[in-house]
């Protein structure tokens, strides 16, 4: 059966300190009706002299849009989004780290899940009059490293990441 | 094109009627011992307010994090029955009707020499809050029978949203 899309759960690291041991997680999309990872795939494709067709992969340049997001001071994540903002901040005061989880089976004890070092930048602030949105884009920029959360820390809203393949 | 059917908030609806029978009876303009009953008048007399529907669901979000978002609006009239066919005392039905509707929009009300304005809509519960509440018309003689009893008839919406995560 097909999966849900709250199956696929994406968290930003309100602390921004980098340091997976003790981040501190908030979900992304509570008042998102679509969001994606764009992969942005980087390929040329070119014709050799034999008449075949060769695609040169160069990877992804994977990269995601959270929009809407409303200013609101009862999130974690609003006061680093407003001052990256307001302040005009660039470079490492932007980074990161994003929690990618994706639930298969909501009776397993571990899911799937994966830490993505990003740079995150708003993209403008202000709109109409729904509240204060600051859409703001989120693409990589570093270490992936893949691992798992459990079922219960899941659901207490602030998962606990450990690295390594997930043992039955 | 076949008509869209119509959803209900079904559980919010004694949520929703208890606030408003509340809110209505807070109106600091109201006589002493002066109640707006729930959807009860007597033949000659009577304050009270009825709901048309419930709250009708009139747009649902659903957000990738599980979370819905549920746009519901309550309608109901106000109604204030009288037998008395003196001018004044009809327009001073008028105006308590209207000056509710203002009162309910938040608008500044004047009640005897002092400005009332109400500043916040009670909270309610189970996921639900109230974001608006406006008049759809404004006081207005509805009805008048052959022993001039005459009902005055305000109609108000309140918007209010439901935020839940479907199972």
């Amino acid at each position: 059966m097909k999966l849900e899309r709250e199956a696929l759960a994406h968290y930003l690291d309100y602390s921004f300190k980098c340091e997976t041991s003790t981040a501190t997680w908030e979900i992304l999309g509570d008042d998102i009706e679509e969001m994606a990872v764009e992969l942005n795939p980087d390929t040329e494709t070119k014709k050799n002299i034999l008449g075949q067709t060769k695609t040169q992969d160069n990877g992804y340049e994977p990269s995601m849009d959270a929009d809407p997001y409303y200013a609101d001071p009862e999130k974690k994540l609003y006061p680093k989004i407003r001052d990256i903002a307001l302040n005009r901040l660039k470079g490492d005061k932007c980074k990161t780290l994003m929690l990618e989880v994706i639930v298969e089976d909501t009776d397993a004890e571990k899911h799937l899940a994966y830490v993505q070092e990003v740079m995150v930048k708003p993209q403008s602030y202000g709109g109409d009059n729904a509240g204060i949105n600051i859409p703001f884009n989120v693409s990589e920029d570093g270490t992936r490293t893949k691992g798992y959360v459990t079922a219960e820390s899941v659901k207490t809203g602030n998962p606990v990441f450990t690295e390594g393949e997930i043992t039955e | 094109m076949a008509e869209k059917q119509q959803r209900f908030d079904v559980q919010g609806y004694d949520i929703v009627t208890d606030a408003i029978q509340n809110l209505l009876n807070a109106f600091p303009g109201l006589e002493e011992n002066e109640e707006i009953l729930f959807s009860s008048m007597k033949e000659e007399s009577g304050f009270a307010w009825y709901p048309i529907s419930g709250g009708v669901i009139e747009d649902e979000k659903r957000f990738v994090t599980g979370k819905v978002r549920q746009t519901c609006v309550y309608p109901f009239f106000l109604i204030y029955r009288s037998g008395s066919t003196s001018p004044k005392r009809k327009v001073g039905i008028k105006e308590l009707l209207d000056s509710i509707g203002r009162w309910l929009e938040k608008q500044p009300v004047k009640i005897g020499e002092d400005t009332a304005v109400l500043k916040e809509y009670p909270s309610l519960t189970e996921g639900r809050s109230i974001k608006a509440i406006e008049r759809q018309t404004p006081a207005y003689l509805d009805s008048e029978t052959e022993n001039k009893i005459e009902d005055w008839v305000i109609y108000i919406t309140l918007k209010y949203q439901n935020e839940f995560r479907r199972k």
